[in-house]
């Protein structure tokens, strides 16, 4: 019996046409295509902002807010700069951050998670009680005092969004991995004597992906909506960096004459956050991945 | 029934367990990485302008100089026994000044909390009597909305919807931090309006997901093919099975509440502990950090343990299961 | 609005602030209150709400709002009363004095107390009060009246209706100092430090309750010392940071709304607001510490950077003053007659020129600069700063940090002088204006040191004892040139108090000393 003969827990997968029939069914849902579509270009801008802008981000052009006009597509703000740059470049940081820190939880969470489930045990007991311990302590207060600690520059703010997000990574590997373990391929690995870092990684670990990149996803749409509000609340991302959290709070005090300000990074940070949770809805769902935060 | 006490017995032994790992949390976060609360307080670009002395001198009034286990048992020992200490600058009693601000924000999560699952189950049970049907879509798809538009930018708009538009509420909120808690409940009203939206959203996701699973069970099908009501089916039958997973979301629901809290009381200027965190924080007063992430730690506990209490309750199943997972 | 022409072409529109004449008093206050109602018929009763949107500094250092010196703003006038105040065209006439003389070397004030003046809590004012008031605000710990501790030697009593102050120095301007918004009379108590702390005062309203950290909220004081004063039956103000002022303003909670931002003005008037600005108002000054080993201890990086700011173009872009006054980098503001602009407004070529010259060819990072934002354009205001700074090739960042606690903040560290951080100056008498340059002031000159310091020193010294206006004029402008030279620190100016409120309130009127108002007792509310 080897081990490539037996399926994993996704969807069925016996040939390469078949492989593509999850990925048709996702894309036929109007839902997921829209939350694709938002994805890319989301990542597009991020990417290729800088160059595409049609100013820099901190440069005064003009004396102060003006309507949108030829030279200035969507006006300028209070202090005289491109609306429209800014605007463009307005989630790189938070995106940035989100996607390095999420990453490293992943990665590091992975690991927890594979070793408390697999091995169970008093080490099982440590790393539950220590991830329980952090999850008490609700998100943003939590970043709020790493924010004291480490400060409030895209490096220690990855490294804040890591150690925030590492522990539901770790309670969601973990009950996969038990699960995972029970099955008859991991034992017959177990029974031929492989080491522990081979079923981890060769048996268990390939079975996660499809889990893993679901909560890489929405774990990501999480991490960018408390970068912003903390950039709101004035603990983040700080003047003169555009971040759209940051635009809406300055938006506040012009909002009776001047709503677009408000209107247009809300509408902006929303449409990422919905491209994501819609995309992952969908592909989720065709994939049949099972074992997530909002599957229960 | 001794099986029920030794459960909830080994329970509170847990939640006591992860008490002293988030005072550890706290500590190891606003002490010793990377380095001690001093250093939290002092960035390093303004290092320059403390020669060692001053450093020294300033660490042996704030009683740093003493190893780390030391400190973290004064630290724990304050923590448990709710003894705060005092500020860094003012040297005034902390637990004095964050009382009001802590009694004013736990009205407003009490209502919240109260409010979002019975808004939720309420949707849920709307949504769920057509399962895929037109209802479920729009309220399913709306909720997905909801979830997506930040806290911040929904609080914003309620304030000038309801607030300067309609006139339904206050849009400034005049109140002082001390006033008797019948003036606090008057002006919670939008916030607490504003705070519901989000969180609604998430639970009645987790609801909805409990809800299809339960309709969709043998037991329910052939109640329906003996004729039971849509309606009985879904209330008495599928809503306790799904209350289930429900409640064991809720300390993330409640972490997530004083999460909101934070972002909401800073839009409303509220007078709670959101807005003394925040200042508190860009003030890097430590002492007051770590008191405020410890109480919030400690009633997202509290809360969980309850939660876990109430499930025993309600599905006998866990009563005879040994694994508590 | 001062246009720039008319300050260089010294007309007559300027406001002139400067020494009186011994014993002269100018219009007293009831003239001033009853010349606003004059043609109008003041209605009795209604409430005035307003929001600041400017924080308070004091909560750093204490939360019981009822002192003087922690009150939730500096307008104290509505709950207390000074000996003297200064008048919208900066001249000083007296309050709870009924007038005030010097000696001949003005070493000497005696001060004859008005007569008839009670406390909130029914007492009667009197020399007793006075002394023990000026006692605590001259305290070398207790105090909290900068120009009380530096000028005051000693204080008594003169019958039951006088004070007299004894000087340190000569100063022909020292009315202006007991006008000070923190150097409020309160009743007299055994123990000075307890003294203050009861919330009570002579001013129009009587304080009910105070939350230093949010708003506070006073009565009507019927035994006010102006009969039939004040109009107004209540007085509520609301601290309102950020958009919380505009809100509620848009909601009509507030009828007033002091110090808005003026590039929001349009938020008001688009449901009614009035703006009423003062002729000019704070401005801020950079306090460069240069007892540090940092770039600017070297006098032409500090010139490079005042001739790199692009001060008109805050005023055009912050306040929409295209042809205001800027700051000259002295304690000097654009409405003293005896102000003296710079002598070239810009020069980015010759600020490069000075940093190559110093070693910096290829542009300097220097360390950041802490503001808070005590008004709400200042984000604006330091970006624009920042990036005219840049053009020069001078990399400086301006650091945000909270305003409450921001003074122990900033003197933490290098004593006696802080960090390098913006303070605000109002608009004084020069006498005070320039001393805060001076050997008097242990902060605000950055460690300034030299002959040209010391000469400084000895003008000041000179000027205080100096009787006639023309001389003393002469001073001043030679001190302001030596200050242009040496740039010990850096001002950007232009800033003009404003005050937004509803179309029914009268005679709210913002004043140029942002704490000497609005003066309550003309203020009536329309129904």
């Amino acid at each position: 019996m080897t081990v490539e003969a037996l399926s994993p827990m996704a969807a069925p997968v016996a040939a390469p046409i078949a492989r593509n029939r999850p990925l048709r069914r996702a894309l036929a849902s109007p839902l997921t295509m829209i939350g694709l579509v938002l994805v890319v270009f989301h990542l597009f801008l991020a990417l290729f902002a800088p160059l595409i802008a049609p100013y820099s981000i901190s440069a005064i052009l003009t004396d102060g807010l003006t309507p949108p006009s030829a030279d200035y597509w969507l006006g300028t703000d209070q202090i005289g700069r491109d609306y429209l740059s800014r605007l463009m470049s307005g989630g790189r940081v938070a995106l940035l951050v989100a996607l390095t820190g999420v990453s490293g939880s992943i990665v590091i969470g992975t690991l927890f998670g594979l070793v408390a489930g697999y091995v169970g045990g008093w080490l099982d007991d440590v790393i539950m009680r220590l991830t329980d311990a952090l999850m008490a302590i609700p998100e943003l207060l939590l970043i709020a005092i790493l924010v004291l600690t480490f400060g409030k520059e895209i490096w220690s703010l990855s490294l804040i969004v890591g150690i925030v997000y590492t522990p539901g990574v770790i309670r969601v590997v973990r009950a996969k991995t038990i699960t995972i373990a029970a099955l008859d391929f991991v034992r017959a690995a177990e029974l031929r004597g492989e080491w522990l870092s081979f079923i981890l990684m060769r048996e268990i670990t390939p079975n996660l992906l499809g889990l893993l990149a679901v909560e890489f996803a929405i774990r990501c749409s999480s991490a960018i909506l408390k970068i912003s509000a903390l950039s709101f609340l004035g603990l983040g991302i700080s003047q003169p960096t555009p971040d759209w959290g940051l635009m809406v709070q300055e938006a506040m005090s012009v909002v009776f004459t001047d709503p677009w300000f408000l209107i247009l990074p809300a509408i902006t940070l929303s449409s990422l956050i919905i491209g994501i949770n819609f995309a992952v809805d969908g592909l989720a769902r065709a994939y049949g991945v099972t074992g997530t935060e909002t599957d229960l | 029934m001794s099986t029920v006490l030794a459960l909830i017995v080994r329970r509170l032994a847990l939640s006591g367990v992860i008490l002293v790992l988030v005072s550890g949390i706290v500590f190891i976060g606003t002490e010793i990485l990377p380095g001690d609360a001093l250093d939290a307080t002092i960035p390093a670009d303004e290092l320059m302008y403390y020669s060692d002395e001053d450093l020294a001198r300033m660490r042996a009034e704030l009683g740093l100089d003493k190893p780390a286990a030391e400190r973290f048992l004064n630290v724990f020992r304050g923590l448990i026994t709710f003894d705060f200490g005092v500020t860094l600058m003012t040297r005034e009693s902390v637990i004095n000044s964050i009382i009001h601000p802590l009694l004013n924000s736990l009205i407003m999560a009490s209502v919240a909390i109260v409010l979002t699952p019975l808004v939720a189950i309420a949707l849920g049970i709307w949504a769920s009597l057509k399962p895929g049907g037109r209802t479920d879509g729009i309220v399913s798809g709306a909720t997905l909305f909801a979830y997506s538009m930040p806290d911040f930018v929904v609080g914003n708009v309620f304030v000038i919807v309801f607030a300067i538009w309609l006139g339904l509420a206050p849009a400034v909120l005049l109140i002082t931090e001390s006033a008797p808690w019948y003036q606090i409940l008057a002006v919670s009203i939008l916030p607490v309006l504003a705070l519901t939206v989000s969180g609604v959203a998430y639970q009645f996701r987790l609801l909805r997901a409990g809800m299809v699973e339960a309709l969709a069970s043998e037991f329910i099908e052939r109640s329906r093919l003996s004729g039971v009501p849509e309606w009985r089916l879904v209330i008495i039958h599928a809503l306790p099975a799904a209350l289930i997973p429900m409640l064991n979301g809720t300390a993330q629901f409640v972490a997530g509440i004083i999460s909101g809290v934070v972002v909401i009381e800073a839009v409303f200027k509220f007078p709670g502990i959101g807005i003394e965190l925040i200042r508190s924080v860009s003030q890097r007063e430590v002492p007051t950090v770590q008191a405020i992430t410890f109480l919030a730690a400690f009633a997202v506990i509290v809360s969980n343990l309850m939660a876990d209490i109430s499930i025993l309750a309600l599905d006998p199943r866990v009563r005879r299961a040994k694994n508590d997972r | 609005m001062l246009s720039r022409r008319d300050f260089l072409a010294g007309s007559a529109v300027i406001i002139g602030v400067g020494a009186l004449p011994k014993g002269a008093a100018a219009q007293p206050i009831t003239d001033f209150v009853d010349s606003l109602i004059e043609g109008q018929s003041p209605r009795q009763g209604g409430k005035l709400v307003y929001g600041n949107p400017v924080p308070n500094w004091a909560l750093g250092q204490s939360d019981r709002g009822q002192h003087p010196y922690f009150f939730m703003d500096i307008q104290t006038r509505g709950i207390w009363n000074a000996l003297t105040w200064v008048d919208e065209e900066l001249n000083v006439v007296p309050e709870l004095a009924e007038s005030f003389e010097a000696n001949d070397d003005a070493t000497v004030w005696e001060y004859k107390l008005r007569e008839g003046v009670h406390f909130h809590d029914g007492k009667e004012f009197t020399s007793e009060d006075a002394v023990a008031s000026a006692r605590l605000h001259a305290h070398p710990t207790l105090g909290g009246v900068g120009f009380f501790k530096q000028d005051i030697k000693s204080v008594e009593a003169v019958g039951k209706y006088g004070i007299r102050f004894h000087l340190n120095r000569p100063n022909v301007e020292f009315p202006h100092a007991t006008a000070e918004y923190r150097a409020m009379m309160l009743p007299a108590r055994e123990n000075l430090e307890n003294m203050g702390y009861d919330g009570i005062g002579t001013g129009p309203f009587r304080l009910i309750e105070i939350d230093n950290k949010r708003q506070f909220l006073a009565e009507r004081f019927e035994n006010y010392w102006m009969p039939n004063k004040p109009y107004i039956e209540e007085l509520q103000g609301v601290l309102a940071m950020g958009q919380s002022a505009i809100n509620g303003f848009q909601s009509g909670q507030f009828n007033a709304v002091y110090n808005a931002d003026p590039g929001q003005f349009d938020q008001f008037s688009s449901v009614g607001g009035v703006a009423n600005s003062a002729p000019s108002g704070d401005q801020f000054w950079l306090v460069l510490p240069k007892n540090m080993n940092l770039p600017w201890n070297d006098v032409r990086v500090r010139k490079a950077m005042s001739l790199a700011i692009d001060r008109p173009r805050v005023n055009r872009i912050i306040y929409g003053d295209p042809e205001g006054w800027t700051g000259n980098d002295t304690h000097m503001n654009g409405v003293n007659k005896e102000f003296q602009p710079r002598s070239v407004e810009r020069d980015v070529t010759e600020a490069k020129r000075l940093l190559a010259e110093a070693g910096y060819p290829n542009g300097i990072d220097l360390p950041a600069i802490f503001y808070c934002p005590g008004y709400p354009e200042e984000p604006r205001l330091w970006a624009v700063v920042g990036e005219s700074l840049k053009e020069a090739g001078i990399n400086l960042e301006f650091a945000e940090r909270p305003c409450d606690g921001f003074n122990p903040f900033t003197m933490a560290v290098n004593k006696p002088i802080g960090r390098p951080r913006r303070n605000l100056v109002g608009a004084r008498n020069p006498n005070i204006n320039l001393s805060r340059l001076s050997s008097l002031n242990d902060a605000e000159p950055g460690g300034w040191s030299g002959p040209g310091f010391e000469r400084y020193n000895e003008l000041l010294t000179r000027a205080a004892a100096e009787t006639d206006d023309q001389a003393r004029l002469a001073i001043y402008h030679e001190m302001q040139t030596i200050a242009q030279e040496e740039v010990p620190g850096i001002m950007i100016g232009g800033r003009r108090t404003n005050v937004v409120h509803a179309p029914n309130v009268f005679n709210l009127r913002a004043h140029t000393q942002l704490w000497q108002g609005p003066r309550y007792e003309s203020v009536w509310i329309d129904a």
